[in-house]
């Protein structure tokens, strides 16, 4: 009986992951499709015209991709930086405000990037941080840091601070603590947390859009005009290489991490 | 230690509000306006198009972010009833979380729009006789499309955080439920749905406020009129005349407001699940 | 109250048999333990008789009809699990009446029967507090009043105390007995705490490697177990290796006639209380030298080396021997077993 109602089940979870996953497969088709008008259901002609405006050098879309790629490093970088020693407080100490603090690091994640953006172009210009590099990389730890403490939080809480104090007893100084103590401990967290911040910096469109102003181009940014004008061949281009570029990279963060630290899989959200 | 991200969250994040709310009152010296009035606001307020596009906001986040809960949990119980867990769960929720919207969008667009995927095959088998019989799901202004994508989106969203809470539940306290008497049915309303009720009321919250605040995806597959607020804020915001500034502003005032509510609500449901999983740590 | 019977139940997990071949045979309204080792099947069994796994194969019986194909929520076979699992969101009240509420029973009767309950195992006052408000001897008694509440035809208890402290220990196990008594329920409590099973059952079934080694009254079980391994089971035991020839047991230590059928090389094992250390003047079986002494308040542990064989004795406190003393050992052989000796 029981083994009936997990087929069941199984068939339910199975169709839901196909009907998420076709449409993906549908990209992959229309970027190889030179020619397919209605109402065929193959393409009528196959080619790599798409692939060939990609790769050629007037796209710009490498060096865009690697550029991309580079700014929401630095946006991971600073984030986590930020953010686990932020995340060990809110996880294992008291203090006063600590409540409003909370409230306020998590908002983001509730009040959109959209109004806030709008609302500090004005300051950014003022302090000529608009249309510069560090300027978006600075809007974009808006969206990012909600994200990462929540993550970070969570595995502090789950760990505790019982290795820090270990550590500290067999004189380890608070620096060297840290380091052979704590991230360690905490790396599939961060590894959890360095993804989905690496995900969300990289899919930003409209903070870099209006904070950049046309002169700081992200990936999005360039694929935005083929999602509009309806060129579906080269817009679903650009989408498999966005795709498979955000996976390789999560796959090399995740593998050189785990490499560093040997530890097994969390799912800290 | 907290130091340096209250920093930028001050900083950027709370200047950036209070930037906006004195320029929706009218205090935007760089253009001469200096005196702070309420009249942008009322002027907004009484405006039909932006009533309509309140209400089409409103409807967008509303209808896709409870189709996405009820969804998102039926498919969390599924997985975790099917037993195999490992690479299915990974597949179905992290997939469509590291793609972004505008890729979403381009999916929804071959697949669903007059021209796409599903009226082919519909065409081919021999449903459909012309491709303009084909319901138009994109720039409709029931924001099919719209929703469509964010469902996408969200039901994975929504099944991963119910998931989590699911699998730490499921199998001890419905193994105790059965052996004492209760019947699947009431076993699922009285002691799993009960104990997730907090974590599906959070994650309502965020994606209607994320589908509420958003821009590009209304912007893509939205139609002229009505517009959603987010939209209709950038459109305000880049009329050549600066002077046109605070409506804009007004409108992502608003939205804000809304919002600050919500997270309200969502550090209620943080409270109320706390006190549900005390026991676990046993 | 039924008679329960498991026939020959088998099951595996993964490419581990857990259960191997599981014969059980249990009275009504008797308390019997099933005692053994951690991982070896006994929560498993348990499992299997409240209904919430399947056996690969085998049958389970109450009162001699199958109940393999009676769903768990029907069976009536409750389990108060080792972590307790009171529902995290309803108070003691609720739960107790949680098993009542489903099987639709009116209002009126179920303030009763919980009121009845949480009376039993003396928690009332209790009523609205929560789970995480309660220690852990308190939730115990909720989950006991909660599955006693629907008037199970089996109780199944799965190391119920392992997570309460000694003290708390002792006087629930006498008040689940005194419970078990007054309300004359077939209840099987699974451990892995020999003394436990010891005091509290009526019979003991011993799991050793997914097979019930022996089934029987504690005493049975201690003073004659069927072999070395149930046995060492149940304690430190001695054991002098020799061989009987036509009714005579010889070996290096001592030399007695005895009525034992057995023939050839034997073990014969004497429990560490019926070897007494005498002073070496008084009258004795054999000498030997004291090699180690443990002082543990109500008695002593003592270790001695009789030519080259060491032998464990325990005795009470009132004449203390030192390390090095050379002592008379006096053996009450009338307690001897013997096994055969397979020369492992």
């Amino acid at each position: 009986m029981n083994r009936n109602r997990s087929i069941i089940f199984k068939i339910i979870a199975y169709s839901a992951a196909l009907l998420l996953l076709v449409p993906i497969l549908i990209i992959i088709v229309w970027s190889f499709a030179n020619n397919w008008p209605w109402p065929l259901v193959f393409p009528r002609e196959f080619g790599i015209r798409g692939w060939e405006y990609f790769f050629s050098p007037t796209s710009n879309s490498i060096s865009t991709l690697i550029y991309s790629i580079l700014l929401s490093l630095t946006v991971t970088f600073i984030t986590l930086l930020i953010t686990i020693p932020a995340s060990k407080a809110l996880a294992l100490y008291d203090f006063k405000g600590k409540k409003l603090v909370e409230v306020l690091i998590l908002a983001p994640l509730i009040v959109s990037p959209v109004a806030v953006a709008m609302g500090i172009h004005q300051l950014f210009i003022k302090l000529r941080l608009a249309n510069t590099f560090f300027g978006v990389v600075l809007v974009h730890l808006i969206p990012c840091i909600p994200y990462s403490v929540r993550i970070l939080k969570n595995v502090f809480e789950t760990v505790g601070d019982k290795f820090q104090i270990q550590g500290k007893v067999l004189g380890a100084n608070p620096l060297k603590n840290f380091i052979y103590v704590t991230l360690p401990i905490i790396s599939p967290g961060i590894i959890s947390a360095a993804s989905l911040v690496f995900t969300v910096s990289f899919s930003q469109y409209f903070l870099t859009f209006l904070i950049g102003g046309g002169k700081i181009i992200t990936y999005p940014m360039v694929m935005f005009p083929f999602v509009q004008s309806g060129d579906r061949m080269i817009a679903s281009v650009y989408s498999i290489v966005f795709i498979v570029a955000s996976l390789i990279c999560l796959r090399l963060m995740d593998r050189l991490l785990k490499k560093y630290y040997k530890r097994g899989d969390y799912f800290y959200i | 230690m907290i130091m340096p991200v209250m920093v930028i969250i001050i900083g950027i994040f709370i200047l950036g509000l209070i930037m906006g709310l004195l320029q929706s009152l009218g205090y935007f010296k760089a253009v001469g306006l200096t005196e702070i009035t309420l009249n942008y606001y009322r002027e907004v307020l009484r405006s039909k198009d932006f009533i309509s596009s309140l209400g089409f906001s409103l409807y967008i986040s509303i209808i896709s972010s409870l189709i996405a809960v009820v969804l998102g949990v039926l498919l969390a119980y599924c997985i975790v009833e099917s037993q195999g867990k490992g690479r299915l769960a990974d597949i179905i929720f992290m997939i469509p979380i590291s793609i972004p919207h505008v890729v979403a969008v381009i999916m929804v667009y071959n697949t669903l729009s007059q021209s796409g995927i599903l009226p082919r095959l519909l065409y081919a088998v021999g449903f459909l006789e012309d491709p303009s019989y084909f319901p138009s799901l994109i720039y409709d202004r029931k924001g099919m499309g719209i929703i469509i994508t964010y469902l996408w989106k969200e039901i994975p969203f929504v099944a991963m955080v119910v998931y989590t809470v699911l699998d730490n539940i499921n199998e001890r306290l419905t193994d105790v439920a059965l052996n004492l008497g209760a019947n699947r049915r009431q076993v699922f309303l009285h002691v799993i749905l009960p104990l997730i009720l907090p974590s599906i009321f959070s994650a309502f919250i965020i994606i209607f406020a994320f589908s509420f605040g958003a821009y590009e995806v209304p912007f893509l597959l939205g139609p002229t009129s009505p517009k959603t607020l987010p939209v209709k804020a950038y459109v305000e915001y880049i009329n050549p005349d600066f002077k046109n500034r605070p409506y804009a502003m007004v409108i992502n005032m608003i939205v804000t407001f809304i919002s600050i509510i919500l997270v309200w609500m969502y550090f209620k449901a943080f409270k109320w699940i706390s006190k549900y999983t005390g026991d676990f740590n046993e | 109250m039924p008679h329960i019977r498991l026939e020959n139940i088998k099951k595996r997990f993964q490419d581990k048999m857990v259960l191997k071949d599981v014969n059980l045979d249990i009275e009504e309204g008797k308390l019997i333990s099933l005692l053994g080792p951690s991982g070896c099947g006994k929560t498993t069994t348990l499992k299997i008789i409240a209904g919430l796994i399947e056996p690969d194969s085998g049958d389970v019986l109450f009162d001699n009809s199958s109940v393999l194909s009676i769903p768990v929520e029907k069976r009536g076979a409750v389990i108060v699990f080792q972590e307790y699992l009171l529902f995290p969101h309803l108070n003691v009240y609720e739960n107790v009446e949680f098993g009542l509420k489903m099987a639709k029973v009116d209002k009126r009767k179920r303030k009763d029967k919980v009121e009845e309950m949480l009376k039993l195992v003396q928690m009332e006052g209790y009523e609205e507090k929560y789970p995480d408000e309660l220690s852990g001897g308190q939730k115990q008694r909720v989950a006991l009043a909660r599955a006693l509440a629907i008037e199970p035809k089996v109780l199944l208890l799965d190391e119920p105390f392992s997570n309460l402290d000694t003290g708390l220990r002792e006087s629930m196990r006498d008040f689940v007995v005194e419970i078990q008594r007054k309300l004359n329920i077939t209840t099987i409590l699974v451990t892995h705490d020999k003394e436990e099973a010891l005091m509290m059952s009526d019979k003991i079934a011993l799991m050793l490697d997914g097979t019930i080694k022996q089934y029987g009254e504690p005493i049975k079980l201690y003073e004659n177990p069927v072999d070395e391994k149930v046995a060492d089971f149940f304690g430190r035991r001695n054991y002098i290796r020799g061989r009987i020839e036509k009714g005579k047991f010889i070996s290096d230590l001592i030399a007695l006639d005895t009525n034992e059928k057995k023939e050839g090389p034997v073990k014969a094992m004497i429990n560490p209380e019926n070897v007494e250390l005498v002073s070496i003047e008084d009258i004795h079986h054999i000498s030997g030298t004291v090699k180690m002494r443990k002082y543990a308040g109500d008695r002593v542990y003592y270790t001695v080396v009789v030519n080259g064989t060491e032998l464990k004795c325990i005795s009470k406190p009132n004449r203390l021997f030192n390390v090095g003393d050379k002592v008379g050992i006096k053996i009450d052989f009338e307690q001897l077993v013997f096994f055969d000796d397979l020369g492992v």
